[in-house]
């Protein structure tokens, strides 16, 4: 082989292997539609742990299931399970309170669509504010449940979200089809009643 | 072999004018590709070959699985009295959400379109598309605006109609939906409803008299 | 020779404070006009002389005069119930305030949607919102007097009230922790214009 053939196969080797480095790469750069830079900053923590939201501390207090849930009288039959979070928000300089509530378990997101609910007034800074979220969820996904909690409902970029593990196993699920039903809890400020 | 100085005619021309030739071929698959797409595409379009769904069987229409028992017409519904001149065209049915987050009540609206006229939205306003006026669920009658993935629910359809309107048997058209980013913000949702399963079902009569409302 | 090569590095720090200058103006366009920046600044006891603009419904701008006085800013024991007064009893970690406020302005100036918050030694913000605490619902801050109003932002008036009189004091509710140590009073309606008055301590 002379020099000049050489030569050509050495481009076409160092081309081919660029491609194959391209290729590799594109596969895992983000699409063109995705923002990382603007994810949310997650906070995971257990019940009872007091998670960092910048402009507000929150902490799920308690954790409850249910298959009936009583709220102004009204009885609310769920053919899963309703999920009770009790949690408290301290806002840190201004009234601030968590909009956003969601239930997570694998892929899968229980907002507050349907009967589901979030009830939480924005308090005075320093002042603990006593908040209920409550979901209906299917049985199965009991086990795996945790609460993602936030300040703003319609834009999560870039800011400070609570992942919170409830804690809860497929026993709670099945204690919950069978306890009497619950009143969902009152909010309160201050001091918890 | 023929002279190189006198190609034929067809080679000739494309040799001599290849711009030209080039582009008169792209203005030709362009103007076909342009009036076929402003025509709609090629896709098949068959509006009245929807498959046919008896009541009580259930159809998929993503990301819904949905179950219509059967139909009435009555003036009270979960506790609800029908205002003067109004009365409710109530379907019992179920419906169970196949998708990995929650929808919320326009998507459910956007499934199932009725061919019932003189229908209202849950404002008061008139009802365009069919959609039932609120959904609630039959175990408790509480209303259900949206519901979770992995739920079944046994649900009454509920539209408030003109009185003079109800009908002795309707069609449900069932539509599915497609998850797709949307075109201005960019964020997954269902869009595109479009038909893909109808039912027919009978509507038991209105009873002859009108329930007397409890004085408050 | 060198020196030459290199000579372009000078145009890069220019370059990036003009990016960075370009940049800036989505600040200007989107963020700035939505905070509070004008500030009138006073004291406690001293009359402040307020011009305030706001925006009419055409988008044009308009002004507003008027003078505020802070009266003062202390624990609220009582406010009027629907049935009449009602001892205010804050729980626990909870501290409620009445903030005093003298105004005398023009009765034909529309004050509607005036928004007043407490802000304490440490930099900290309480919106004053009305709300319940405890038992008793606190009234919403209002710049005006509970019967009589001024002009809507239309031009509009309500019959149901009497015209408001050119000196009045309102009372205004504020709820922050039992900790806090109020520091200042802020006043405004919309962005970018307040009124920030020290509180005497």
């Amino acid at each position: 082989m002379n020099g000049r053939r050489r030569h050509q196969l050495g481009v076409g080797l160092v081309g081919l292997v660029l491609l194959g480095l391209a290729t590799l790469l594109d596969g895992r750069l983000p699409d063109e539609d995705a923002d990382p830079g603007a994810d949310a900053f997650l906070r995971t923590a257990a019940v009872g742990d007091r998670v960092d939201l910048r402009t507000m501390d929150v902490r799920v207090d308690a954790v409850r299931t249910t298959s009936a849930l009583v709220r102004f009288g009204v009885e609310m039959r769920s053919p899963g399970v309703w999920v009770v979070v009790e949690y408290t928000v301290v806002a840190t300089d201004e009234n601030t309170s968590v909009a956003y509530a969601e239930l997570r378990a694998g892929d899968r997101v229980w907002s507050l669509d349907g009967r589901s609910s979030n009830d939480c007034s924005a308090g005075p800074p320093g002042v603990q504010v006593g908040c209920v979220a409550y979901f209906e969820v299917p049985r199965d996904a009991v086990p795996d449940l945790r609460v993602w909690l936030a300040r703003d409902v319609v834009e999560l970029r870039y800011d400070a979200v609570a992942d919170i593990d409830l804690g809860l196993t497929a026993a709670d699920a099945e204690r919950g089809g069978n306890a009497p039903p619950l009143e969902v809890p009152d909010t309160w400020l201050g001091e918890r009643p | 072999m023929p002279d190189s100085r006198e190609p034929t005619p067809r080679r000739g021309l494309l040799r001599r004018h290849p711009w030209v030739v080039g582009a008169a071929v792209l203005v030709t698959v362009l103007v076909v590709v342009g009036t076929v797409a402003a025509l709609g595409g090629l896709a098949r379009t068959s509006p009245d070959d929807l498959r046919a769904v008896a009541p009580g069987e259930e159809a998929v229409a993503a990301p819904f699985r949905v179950r219509l028992d059967r139909a009435e017409a009555t003036y009270e519904v979960a506790g609800d009295v029908a205002d003067e001149g109004l009365a409710f065209v109530v379907l019992e049915g179920g419906l169970t959400l196949d998708a990995e987050e929650s929808v919320d009540r326009v998507v459910v609206g956007e499934a199932l379109s009725a061919d019932l006229t003189s229908t209202y939205t849950t404002f008061g306003g008139p009802e365009q598309e069919g959609a039932p006026t609120s959904v609630v669920v039959a175990d408790d009658g509480t209303e259900l605006n949206g519901l979770g993935p992995g739920l079944t629910y046994d649900v009454l359809l509920v539209w408030v109609i003109d009185e003079a309107a109800v009908p002795s048997s309707m069609s449900v058209r069932l539509r599915e939906h497609t998850w797709r980013a949307g075109f201005i913000d960019k964020v997954e949702a269902w869009f595109d409803p479009s038909p893909v399963a109808s039912i027919r079902l009978e509507v038991a009569p209105l009873p002859d008299e009108r329930p007397v409302e409890e004085p408050l | 020779m060198t020196w030459r090569r290199w000579r372009w590095l000078v145009v890069l720090p220019v370059a990036v404070v003009l990016v960075l200058l370009a940049s800036a103006g989505r600040l200007q366009l989107f963020w700035l006009p939505g905070e509070l920046r004008d500030e009138t600044a006073g004291r406690e006891g001293d009359p402040v002389r307020v011009v305030d603009r706001w925006e009419d419904e055409s988008g044009d701008e308009q002004e507003r005069e008027l003078t505020v006085t802070l009266v003062d800013v202390r624990p609220a024991t009582w406010v009027q119930g629907y049935s009449g007064p009602e001892a205010v009893d804050p729980p626990r970690g909870v501290a409620v305030w009445q903030i005093s406020l003298d105004f005398e302005v023009d009765p034909d100036v529309p004050l509607g949607g005036c928004q007043v918050s407490l802000v304490d030694g440490d930099g900290r913000e309480a919106k004053a919102m009305g709300g319940l605490v405890g038992e008793v619902l606190l009234p919403p801050t209002m710049c005006e007097p509970e019967n009589r109003r001024g002009p809507g932002y239309d031009g509009s008036r309500d019959e149901d009230y009497l015209p408001r009189l050119p000196r009045y004091r309102v009372a205004v509710f504020a709820v922050t922790a039992a900790d806090a140590d109020p520091a200042g009073v802020r006043l405004w309606w919309e962005p970018t214009d307040y009124v920030e008055i020290d509180v005497r301590r």
